[in-house]
């Protein structure tokens, strides 16, 4: 039966996958990039938008200066929707009490969780900003030009599992089949993450820190091959 | 009209009493697990409907779930319906025992996998919109 399936064996087969897909795709992006100098926390002074301050604008000036030519300055709402989105993604399903009660009866141990009414509330702002996106990246024309069936694709992966967990917690349509979609729509996301855009994740580390570039957090001491 | 008035009230009123005493010591079967323990109950009360279920699952030593134990060790063949689940489960678990969530958990669940019977989803005993 497939309830059986998801909430057994797939689950391992999409950690595994997960977990060692992940680490192929860091070794392999890091085999692609060469070291150019020892790496050095902090960002080149001349790189990016920094350059538009001058060293008579103070510390402080140089500070609001780099805050306003950053993206947060340019474009702050959807900074603003896309921290809420990404900080969401992460601990609703973290701190949700049928998740944790699962894993303690799993295995004896479970983190600190939330009221339930809370979960509720901050599944719909998470949809809320999903939808966002949705509409930014339909709507937009810049945005729809960069788009490619991927975008869609892992916006879904990232929205499924929490409107398949809504539709599940309220009892909407059949119970049985909305948790095991719920289950398998977590797989998925899971197994995806190595292969899709979602390696942003944990790849963002590089373009942010290890490549220069105008936007980048870090020195950016790795070059392309 | 007077006279028959003294009489008749005080009757109707002590009919009424025994009516509602006996409608109070005549145990009505349980329907769904007790959650007034639980300052905040996150879910709806898991659906438990006593007799059927025991019925059912061909139960009848009641110290299958009303079970006592002491120091920690179960006590063979002694049973605890005189008590309530709260008297040993406080909200938080302890060391002796299991907190109450923990232990409605327990008890149901693990009786349920064992016997391959009966449900094991949140939303199986958590119905939000329960047949009647």
């Amino acid at each position: 039966m497939l309830y059986n399936l998801a909430q057994g064996p797939l689950v391992w087969v999409a950690f595994i996958l997960f977990v060692a897909g992940s680490v192929y795709q860091v070794t392999r992006l890091l085999a692609l990039t060469r070291k150019t100098e020892a790496h050095r926390w902090g960002r080149t002074p001349d790189a990016g938008p920094l350059s538009g301050t001058r060293p008579a604008d103070g510390l402080s000036g140089r500070w609001t200066a780099r805050l306003r030519l950053s993206i947060a300055g340019t474009q702050p709402l959807t900074i603003g929707v896309t921290v809420i989105f990404h900080t969401l993604l992460f601990l609703v399903p973290l701190f949700l009490l049928a998740h944790n009660i699962l894993v303690d009866e799993a295995w004896g141990f479970s983190l600190f969780a939330v009221r339930e009414k809370l979960s509720d509330y901050l599944t719909w702002l998470f949809l809320a900003c999903a939808l966002f996106f949705l509409l930014r990246r339909m709507l937009l024309a810049r945005v729809r030009a960069l788009s490619s069936f991927q975008d869609y694709y892992i916006l879904f992966l990232a929205a499924a599992p929490f409107a398949s967990g809504f539709l599940a917690y309220h009892q909407i349509f059949d119970y049985r089949m909305v948790i095991t979609l719920h289950m398998l729509l977590g797989e998925l996301m899971l197994v995806s993450i190595p292969f899709t855009r979602i390696a942003h994740m944990f790849l963002f580390f590089v373009l942010r820190f290890l490549v220069a570039h105008e936007y980048s957090l870090g020195s950016g001491r790795r070059v392309w091959r | 009209m007077r006279k028959y008035n003294r009489f008749y009230l005080p009757c109707a009123v002590l009919l009424l009493l025994a009516f509602f005493c006996a409608a109070a010591f005549c145990q009505e079967d349980m329907v769904a697990v007790d959650r007034g323990d639980f300052a905040h109950p996150q879910r709806p009360a898991a659906v438990f409907r006593h007799e059927a279920h025991n019925e059912k699952a061909g139960l009848e030593d009641c110290s299958v779930c009303h079970h006592l134990y002491e120091d920690g060790k179960l006590v063979p063949d002694e049973s605890s319906e005189d008590q309530n689940c709260s008297d040993c489960h406080p909200l938080k678990s302890s060391k002796t025992a299991p907190g109450l969530r923990k232990a409605f958990h327990t008890l149901c669940i693990s009786c349920h996998k064992k016997e391959k019977k009966g449900p094991l989803l949140c939303g199986e005993c958590h119905l939000r919109h329960p047949q009647p």
